[in-house]
C-alpha cells in the first residue's frame, strides 16, 4: 500500500508540499485516514507496518508520522526510535486505543508532537497534523540557517577563528592581540575578515552566532 | 465283609423261617423304590455271583458226601447185608446239599444212584429180580427224592439270600425287632447310618439304643400297629455319634401262623437332608419371592411363548433372518411388542408405572414401552443370536402417559430351560438423568463463569477491536463529507468511503456477536464443527493481546480435516484459555515469544490441537496439578481455566494434556474425537 509520490518531475513547490506518512496495520483504519488527508489537499503514505516504511522511498519533504501505539513486531515508540536513529524523523502524532495512559506518557517523553484517542474528531486529526506539519517546516528552516551559519564559519582561517573566540568572549583587540602575539593592527584586520565572512553587522549578531555554534572564548 | 455277610445271611434265614417273611420281596421292594429297578436286578448278580462261599467251608461236606459215598459204596458191594444200604446215599445228597450248590446235589445223587445201580448189578445181576430189586428201587427213589428236595431247598435259600441282599442294599435303615423290643435283625444301611455294627445292635432294645422320639405318642402307636398290623410316621433317632436324624418310619407287624406277633419289621428312610433340602427350597422360594416384592428394582415376568412360535413361524430363526425380516416388515416389532406378553410384574415395577393412583397390569410389552423404542429390537436380535442377557436404558410410559426413563436388563431363558420364562429387571433413572442434567448444567454454568471471567481478562483486547471498525467509520464519513464539501465534490472518493463504512459496519457488528456468543449462555450444542474455524475464531478473540504482548502466532493446520462434534463456544473458550496462558507465559521475557498452533489428525476417529509457547515452561511437579481446580502459579489466577477446560474437553469425548518436556516451552493437547457420521465439515 505504498503511495508513490506523483509521477511529476520533483519541483521545489512539489517537494515542498507537506506530506504524512501513516502507519497502521488495519487496512480500513489506513484507508480511512488516507482519504481524510487526500480530502483535504494533503500528500500521503501509508504502510501497513514499520518494515514496510523503512523499505520504501520516503521524500524528504516537509510532513509528519501518523502512528499507531501498537504495531505488529514493534512498539510505535521503539519505531519513532529507530527512525529518529535512521535521521529520517518527523513529527509523530500516535494514534491510540482505549486506555493506554502509561504509553502515551513515554510518547510524549520521547517527543510526540500529539497524542489522539481512537476514534477521534476529523478536526482534531486535521489539526495536529497541520500543527506536525508548520513544526518540520520549522525546524527545517532552523535546520537549513544553522547550515549556512556553519558553512560561512567553514570559510575562517585558523588564526579568523581564533580572533572570532576572542572577540566573542569580549576582549578588546588589544588584548587580543597580546594573547595572540599579534599587532592591534593585523588583529583589526582578521576581525574585520570575520564579521564580513559572517555576514554580521554588529559584534552582538556575531555574539549570537558564535554561541549558536558553539563557540566559546575561553 | 465276606464273613459278615454270611452270618447276616443265616441270621435272616433263620428270621425269615421263624418270621414266615413271604412278604419279603414287597417290603424290600418297597423300602428301595428309590432305585431303579435294574440297578436292584444288577446288584443280585453281582452278589450272588461274587461272593461265593468259601472254598473251605465248602470243601468239608464235598469231601464227608465223597467219602460217604465210597463208604456206602464198598458196605453195598462188599458185604452182604440184606437191606437198602443204598438208601444212606440219601445222607451223602444232604450233606452235599449243605454246599448250596445245586451242581454238587445233582453230581451226588447222580453218583449215588449210579453206585446203587452198579452194586444191585454186581450182586444180584439181571437173573435174579425180587425184593432186593424193589429196595434197590426204593433206594434209588429215595436218592431221586431227596435230591429233588435238596434242589428245591437250595433254590428257595437262594432266593431268601438275594432277599436279604435286597434288604442290604436298601439305602433305608432296616431292623426288625421282637415283641419285647429287642433288635433280631439289622441292615447294613443300619449298621452305616446308626453306627453300631450287628454284633453290637442285636439283642439291644431299639429304643433306648436309638433315643427314638416319636411325635405321636407312643403307646398310640403301638396300638394302631396292632389294630392294623402297619404304622407309618415320623421320628427322630439320634445315633451312636449323637447325630440327630430325622426319619420317616414304616413299621410291618409280623405274626406267627396262629397270629401271635413274632416282632415288629421297621424301615427308617432318613429325611434329615431331604427336609433340609425342602427347607432350603422353602426358604430360597421365600427370599426370591421377597426379592420380587421388596426389591426397589422392578420386575417384569414374560412370556414369549407366542412371539416366539410367531418367529418360527416367519423362519427367523437368527439375528439375520430378523434384520432380513424387519427391513421388509418394520412394523413387524409393534406385533412382536404385542406378543411378548407380561405376566407378572412386581410393586416396584407397578409403582414405576403408577400416577396418582391409577394403576393397571400391563398385558404385553407394548403397553408399557414408549412408541419410539428402539430398545425392544435390539433385545430381540440379542434373543435370536442366543444371547443369555441384554442391558439398555429406554422409557417406559406411565400411566398418565408420562415417559419415565429406565435402565433394564433382561434375562433370557437357556435353551435346555423348561421354564422359558424371560424376567426383565428394571431400574428408573429418573432421578439418575435429572442429576446428570444437573451436572451438566452446572458444568454449564461454571464454564459461563469462566468465560465471563476470560473477557475481564480481554476488556482491553475487545475494546479495542471494536473500536478499530468504530474509527475506520468515523474516520470514512468524515472523510466522505470533506469530499463531498469541496467545491467540485469527488464522487468517487466519496462512493470509497462509503463502502469502507459499511463494510466496517458489518465487521463491528460480527465482533459484537462473536463476543456475545462467547458470553452466551446456552445448553451445549452438538454440531459438526469445522476444527480450522474453531481456532481461528478463538485466536481473533485474543488477537489483541497476543499483539500487545508481541507474540508471534504461527498456524500449521491440515488442510480438509473432518469435522469434530461438539460446542462451539465451549472449544473456543478452551483455546481461548490455552491462547491467554500461553501469552501470560512470555509474558516479559526478553527471548522471542512465539506461539504456534496446529491442529492435524491423529488416528481415523481422532484429531489433536496443540498450543506449543517458547515460555519458561512447566516444572514437573506443578505438571498435573495444573489441571487440578484452583490450582494456579499466576499471581491473580482464580486457578479455574484449565480445570474447567479439561472438565469441557472430556466432556466432549477427548482429554487434555501437556507435554512432558523438560526445559522452556509448555506444548498443551486437545485430542477431540472426530464427528462419526460428518465427513468434511
Amino acid at each position: 500500500m505504498i503511495r508513490q509520490p506523483p509521477p511529476q518531475s520533483p519541483n521545489a513547490a512539489a517537494l515542498s508540499e507537506p506530506l504524512v506518512i501513516i502507519v497502521d496495520d488495519e487496512s480500513a483504519v489506513r484507508e480511512s485516514l488516507d482519504s481524510l488527508f487526500r480530502s483535504v489537499g494533503l500528500r500521503t503514505l501509508s504502510f501497513g507496518s514499520p518494515a514496510e516504511l523503512l523499505q520504501a522511498v520516503v521524500p524528504d519533504t516537509p510532513g509528519c508520522l501518523v502512528l499507531d501505539v501498537r504495531l505488529p513486531g514493534i512498539s510505535g515508540l521503539d519505531f519513532q526510535t529507530q527512525l529518529a536513529r535512521l535521521g529520517i524523523d518527523r513529527p509523530t502524532i500516535f494514534m491510540t486505543g482505549h486506555g493506554d495512559i502509561p504509553m502515551s506518557v513515554r510518547a510524549m517523553k520521547a517527543g510526540a508532537v500529539d497524542f489522539l484517542s481512537k476514534p477521534f474528531r476529523d478536526q482534531d486529526m486535521l489539526d495536529a497534523v497541520t500543527a506536525a506539519i508548520e513544526r518540520d517546516r520549522k525546524r527545517r528552516s532552523d535546520v537549513a540557517a544553522q547550515d549556512g551559519l556553519r558553512s560561512r564559519f567553514d570559510t575562517l582561517t585558523p588564526r579568523e577563528r581564533e580572533v572570532m573566540a576572542h572577540v566573542v568572549s569580549g576582549l578588546m583587540n588589544k588584548q587580543v592581540a597580546g594573547l595572540l602575539g599579534l599587532s592591534e593592527i593585523t588583529v583589526k584586520i582578521h576581525r574585520g575578515n570575520v564579521m564580513r565572512k559572517m555576514a554580521v553587522r554588529s559584534l552582538a549578531d556575531l555574539v549570537r552566532q558564535a554561541e549558536a555554534l558553539g563557540i566559546s572564548g575561553s | 465283609m465276606q464273613r459278615s455277610y454270611h452270618g447276616r445271611a443265616s441270621t435272616l434265614h433263620a428270621f425269615a423261617c421263624r418270621a414266615g417273611l413271604t412278604s419279603g420281596p414287597d417290603n424290600v421292594a418297597a423300602a428301595t423304590s428309590g432305585n431303579g429297578p435294574g440297578a436292584i436286578s444288577t446288584g443280585i448278580e453281582i452278589r450272588l455271583t461274587d461272593t461265593p462261599r468259601r472254598p473251605a467251608s465248602r470243601l468239608l461236606p464235598r469231601l464227608t458226601a465223597g467219602v460217604l459215598t465210597v463208604a456206602i459204596f464198598l458196605v453195598d458191594t462188599l458185604t452182604t447185608l440184606e437191606g437198602a444200604v443204598a438208601v444212606l446215599y440219601v445222607v451223602a445228597v444232604l450233606i452235599a446239599a449243605r454246599t448250596f450248590r445245586r451242581r454238587d446235589i445233582i453230581v451226588v445223587a447222580t453218583v449215588g444212584i449210579v453206585l446203587t445201580l452198579v452194586a444191585y448189578l454186581d450182586t444180584h445181576g439181571f437173573k435174579h429180580v425180587g425184593s432186593q430189586t424193589v429196595r434197590a428201587l426204593v433206594s434209588l427213589a429215595a436218592i431221586g427224592i431227596s435230591a429233588l428236595m435238596a434242589l428245591q431247598n437250595q433254590a428257595a435259600v437262594k432266593t431268601l439270600a438275594a432277599q436279604a441282599t435286597l434288604l442290604d442294599l436298601s439305602h433305608d435303615m432296616i431292623f426288625m425287632r421282637d415283641p419285647a423290643g429287642a433288635i433280631r435283625y439289622w441292615n447294613r444301611s443300619a449298621e452305616e447310618r446308626y453306627g453300631w455294627s450287628v454284633r453290637d445292635a442285636i439283642g439291644q432294645p431299639a429304643d433306648a439304643l436309638l433315643q427314638t422320639r416319636y411325635t405321636d405318642d407312643r403307646a398310640a402307636i403301638e396300638a394302631a400297629l396292632l389294630a392294623t398290623g402297619r404304622w407309618e410316621g415320623a421320628l427322630e433317632q439320634t445315633t451312636r455319634t449323637g447325630q440327630v436324624l430325622v426319619l420317616d418310619s414304616r413299621w410291618a407287624l409280623q405274626r406267627d401262623d396262629v397270629g401271635r406277633s413274632v416282632g415288629v419289621l421297621e424301615t427308617h428312610t432318613d429325611v434329615t437332608e431331604r427336609n433340609a433340602a425342602h427347607a432350603a427350597l422353602v426358604a430360597s422360594e421365600l427370599r426370591y419371592r421377597r426379592m420380587f416384592d421388596a426389591s426397589r428394582i422392578g420386575v417384569v415376568q414374560q412370556n414369549w411363548t407366542t412371539l416366539r412360535s410367531e418367529l418360527a413361524r416367519l423362519r427367523i430363526a437368527d439375528a439375520a433372518a430378523f434384520d432380513k425380516h424387519l427391513a421388509v416388515q418394520p412394523d413387524f416389532i409393534r406385533s412382536a411388542r404385542l406378543l411378548a406378553r407380561i405376566d407378572a410384574v412386581n410393586p416396584a415395577f407397578t409403582a414405576m408405572l403408577t400416577a396418582s393412583g391409577q394403576s393397571s397390569a400391563p398385558r404385553s410389552v407394548d403397553e408399557v414401552l414408549v412408541n419410539d423404542d428402539r430398545t425392544f429390537a435390539a433385545a430381540l436380535r440379542a434373543f435370536l443370536a442366543g444371547d443369555a442377557f441384554h442391558e439398555g436404558e429406554t422409557e417406559v410410559v406411565r400411566s398418565d402417559g408420562h415417559r419415565v426413563p429406565v435402565l433394564f436388563t433382561i434375562t433370557f431363558p437357556r435353551a435346555g430351560d423348561g421354564d422359558g420364562c424371560i424376567l426383565v429387571f428394571v431400574v428408573n433413572i429418573t432421578e439418575r438423568r435429572l442429576a446428570e442434567d444437573a451436572a451438566l448444567r452446572a458444568q454449564a454454568e461454571l464454564a459461563h463463569a469462566a468465560r465471563v471471567a476470560t473477557l475481564g481478562e480481554l476488556t482491553a483486547s475487545i475494546a479495542h477491536e471494536i473500536n478499530q471498525p468504530l474509527m475506520a467509520v468515523t474516520t470514512s464519513g468524515e472523510a466522505a463529507l470533506r469530499w463531498l464539501r469541496r467545491p467540485t465534490p469527488d464522487l468517487h472518493e466519496v462512493d470509497v468511503a462509503i463502502a469502507r463504512i459499511v463494510a466496517e459496519g458489518r465487521r463491528a457488528s460480527d465482533i459484537v456477536r462473536r463476543i456475545r456468543a462467547f458470553l452466551a449462555k446456552q445448553p451445549v450444542q452438538h454440531d459438526a464443527l469445522d476444527i480450522a474455524t474453531v481456532i481461528s475464531e478463538a485466536t481473533a478473540l485474543v488477537q489483541h493481546v497476543l499483539t500487545d504482548e508481541r507474540v508471534e502466532t504461527q498456524f500449521a493446520i491440515e488442510a480438509g480435516l473432518p469435522a469434530v462434534r461438539g460446542d462451539r463456544v465451549q472449544l473456543q473458550q478452551v483455546l481461548v484459555n490455552l491462547l491467554l496462558n500461553a501469552s501470560q507465559a512470555m509474558s516479559g521475557q526478553s527471548t522471542p515469544r512465539s506461539l504456534s498452533i496446529s491442529a492435524s489428525q491423529l488416528a481415523e476417529d481422532l484429531l489433536e490441537v496443540s498450543v506449543a509457547d517458547s515460555g519458561p515452561g512447566i516444572a514437573v511437579d506443578q505438571r498435573e496439578r495444573l489441571f487440578e481446580p484452583f490450582f494456579t502459579t499466576k499471581p491473580h489466577g482464580m486457578g479455574m481455566g484449565l480445570a474447567i477446560c479439561r472438565t469441557t474437553v472430556e466432556a466432549h469425548g477427548g482429554r487434555l494434556s501437556v507435554d512432558a518436556t523438560e526445559g522452556p516451552g509448555a506444548t498443551f493437547r486437545l485430542t477431540l474425537a472426530i464427528a462419526p457420521d460428518a465427513g468434511n465439515p
